[in-house]
């Protein structure tokens, strides 16, 4: 069965076929909450709340772009609200500017996903989004203002500081592997 | 957007993390969020395959109810279930007098438990018409046997069934024979129960099952099947003798000339009488009418008024390739619509295909005054139908276009089109007619309806017989 034909069938709201495409796409979309969650039980949370809104909102999916990337969105969309719910989190913070690291080490390389995942949560929620969205989405700026608020030359600096941030974890991350 | 490489290393490596997750838990928990809110999407053939069930039903209810020669039985037939039942007379024609107390007549009909399947209700044979033509001299031979059955189901009101089968071993004046029959059964629970079906080679069958008790199951639903109240002041009766009408209809026509191979031949640097390829749609027709109906008493009527019709025969398409092949030292070009026909001697190379394509419509537009009569059965709210007529053509005209992809071939794109009025031509309509009568004024209804349009003259100048058929839907209101 293709993917048009599982998504026609879910638009006729057969159970069947909606179990299938949550069997089939379910850890890609777990993928992606983890990304912008701190810990498995939110991403669980925002994994079901992503797949009821799918379902609500598949009728109005006119396959004018990738079924997955709609997806997708649908998920971040409802990390993105699980955020705003529990706090305030996009506040722009001070910009103060700090020293650029030397030399980023390439103990990066030998990172497994999990380990990515928890230095990225190292960075504070604002910084940590702007970096997802931006760097692993693929988002633009005016996009991600858009989605938390902001504006996009905030977007901009707050990606600049979480940049240097998360090169910064990684000179961390291989001193502490040294010691 | 430039990365850095431990950021493109990041993105790749959290792009392709798709961890495992428990779906049964997950499925259990957003299924409740997703009850099913909308029904399924029904095809207009499945719509139409009801409604035309719907229509079956009705009639040889009719017939049933006006028949009451009861069948006799073979002895040598599978054991039946003998039911009787019993049925209110239908004073709906009687309208100016009073009701009386209703005259109970008894009916006795034939069950027969068919196949045994637990997710059926009710199961029931065909009734044969035994009177209802000519061709069965003693219908009582029936052998009802079904021995298979294909179902479709949609676990909500009714299913209809299909079997082919050896179901009649009938003596016919014609000839003997086992007729072989299809049939399709029809249960809304709480209305009633119908079948029709099919005999061949003989005729069409239908039947009707009151509800009744299941040999089965004991009472059923369909044993409270509501009879259908007849009221005098029936919406839809007392009114005045005329109504105007609107349809519209789609369809599909089978013509030799309106077609799309009689769109303007292409003829461009060499390709010469280059015709459209095999079409890729079927022929189709749209039709809408706007009429007056003058009631001839309370079933019989007349109707006029104005009929657009257009037929369309279009997306036709056909390669045309292009060969550059040396030959003798030369590179010579050559064009073909089928590269494998072309004959091309001391062929050395192909070295270069490309190709275009035509696209032709054909189309053709009717305006008539139809001239019809129908006649309307009612029952309750619901009235079926026949009508039959012709329309006489006051306009007539034909268009073909086609359209050239520009390319290298076909320098340029081209669309070129061409009218022409035709002459006078004649249409014989028939069909059948299902209403449902909304108030005394307004009604709607569905209208499986074929044609016969006498073509006098095309772009190909031959005059042709055209058969049209398909369905109109369309809006009543008596004035």
């Amino acid at each position: 069965m293709t993917e048009k034909e599982l998504v026609e069938k879910c638009k006729e709201r057969e159970p069947k076929y909606q179990r299938m495409l949550v069997d089939q796409y379910t850890p890609m979309l777990m993928g992606t909450c983890l990304r912008y969650c701190k810990n498995r039980a939110d991403a669980k949370d925002c994994l079901q709340e992503a797949w009821i809104n799918i379902f609500r909102a598949i009728d109005k999916y006119e396959y004018s772009g990738s079924f997955k990337g709609w997806m997708q969105r649908i998920a971040i969309n409802c990390c993105l609200s699980q955020h705003r719910k529990s706090a305030s989190i996009i506040r722009i913070e001070s910009n103060r500017q700090r020293e650029p690291s030397s030399k980023l080490p390439v103990i990066y390389a030998a990172l497994e996903v999990k380990e990515i995942i928890k230095l990225l949560n190292r960075l504070s929620d604002t910084k940590r989004l702007v970096f997802t969205l931006y760097v692993i989405e693929g988002y633009k700026h005016a996009e991600i203002a858009e989605l938390l608020g902001i504006t996009e030359s905030s977007s901009r600096s707050i990606l600049t500081r979480a940049r240097q941030e998360v090169r910064e974890l990684i000179v961390y991350f291989d001193q502490a592997i040294e010691l | 957007m430039k990365l850095d490489h431990h950021e493109e290393f990041f993105r790749e490596q959290l792009k392709k993390y798709h961890p495992d997750v428990d779906t049964n838990d997950l499925w259990s928990q957003i299924q409740p969020h997703i009850v099913s809110t909308k029904r399924k999407k029904r095809s207009f053939l499945y719509w139409y395959f009801i409604g035309l069930l719907v229509l079956l039903s009705a009639v040889s209810y009719s017939w049933w109810m006006m028949s009451d020669t009861p069948p006799t039985t073979s002895p040598g037939a599978i054991p039946t279930a003998e039911l009787s039942t019993r049925r209110v007379e239908d004073f709906s024609e009687n309208h100016d007098q009073p009701v009386a107390e209703p005259k109970i007549t008894e009916k006795r009909i034939s069950l027969q438990s068919t196949q045994p399947d637990p997710d059926e209700v009710q199961i029931s044979t065909p009734s044969f018409p035994q009177n209802m033509n000519n061709n069965f001299e003693n219908p009582a031979t029936a052998s009802q046997k079904l021995t298979g059955a294909a179902r479709f189901d949609d676990h909500e009101t009714f299913y209809i069934k299909g079997s082919v089968d050896n179901l009649l071993e009938g003596t016919n004046l014609n000839s003997s024979s086992n007729f072989k029959s299809v049939n399709a059964t029809f249960e809304q629970p709480d209305l009633a129960l119908a079948s029709a079906g099919a005999t061949f080679p003989v005729t069409g069958s239908l039947a009707f099952k009151r509800p009744t008790v299941s040999p089965n199951s004991g009472e059923t639903a369909l044993s409270r099947a509501p009879v259908i109240p007849i009221d005098n002041n029936d919406p839809g009766r007392n009114h005045s003798k005329l109504s105007v009408t609107a349809s519209v209809g789609y369809g599909q026509y089978q013509s030799q000339n309106i077609s799309s191979d009689y769109a303007i031949p292409v003829s461009n640097q060499g390709l010469q009488d280059l015709t459209p390829g095999p079409a890729t749609k079927p022929n189709g027709m749209f039709t809408a009418l706007a009429g007056v109906e003058y009631w001839l008493g309370k079933s019989f009527y007349l109707q006029s008024g104005l009929m657009y019709t257009q037929l369309q025969s279009d997306a036709r398409l056909r390669n045309v390739y292009e060969f550059q092949a040396i030959e003798n030292g030369e590179t010579n070009t050559f064009y073909s619509d089928n590269p494998e026909n072309v004959e091309i001697t001391s062929v050395v190379e192909i070295t270069n295909l490309d190709r275009t394509d035509v696209q032709s419509h054909a189309q053709r537009y009717f305006l008539d005054i139809p001239l019809k009569i129908g006649y309307e059965k009612r029952i309750g709210r619901l009235g079926l139908g026949v009508h039959a007529g012709i329309a006489i053509n006051i306009m007539s005209r034909q268009s073909g276009s086609y359209l050239t992809t520009a390319n290298r071939i076909l320098q340029v794109g081209e669309k070129r089109s061409e009218t022409t009025d035709q002459g006078p031509g004649l249409t014989y309509l028939g069909g059948v007619d299902i209403n449902y009568h909304l108030s005394p004024r307004w009604s709607v209804g569905v209208s499986p309806f074929g044609r016969l349009l006498q073509d006098t003259g095309s772009l190909s100048g031959e005059n042709e017989n055209i058969l049209a058929y398909g369905v109109n839907l369309g809006v009543k209101f008596r004035i």
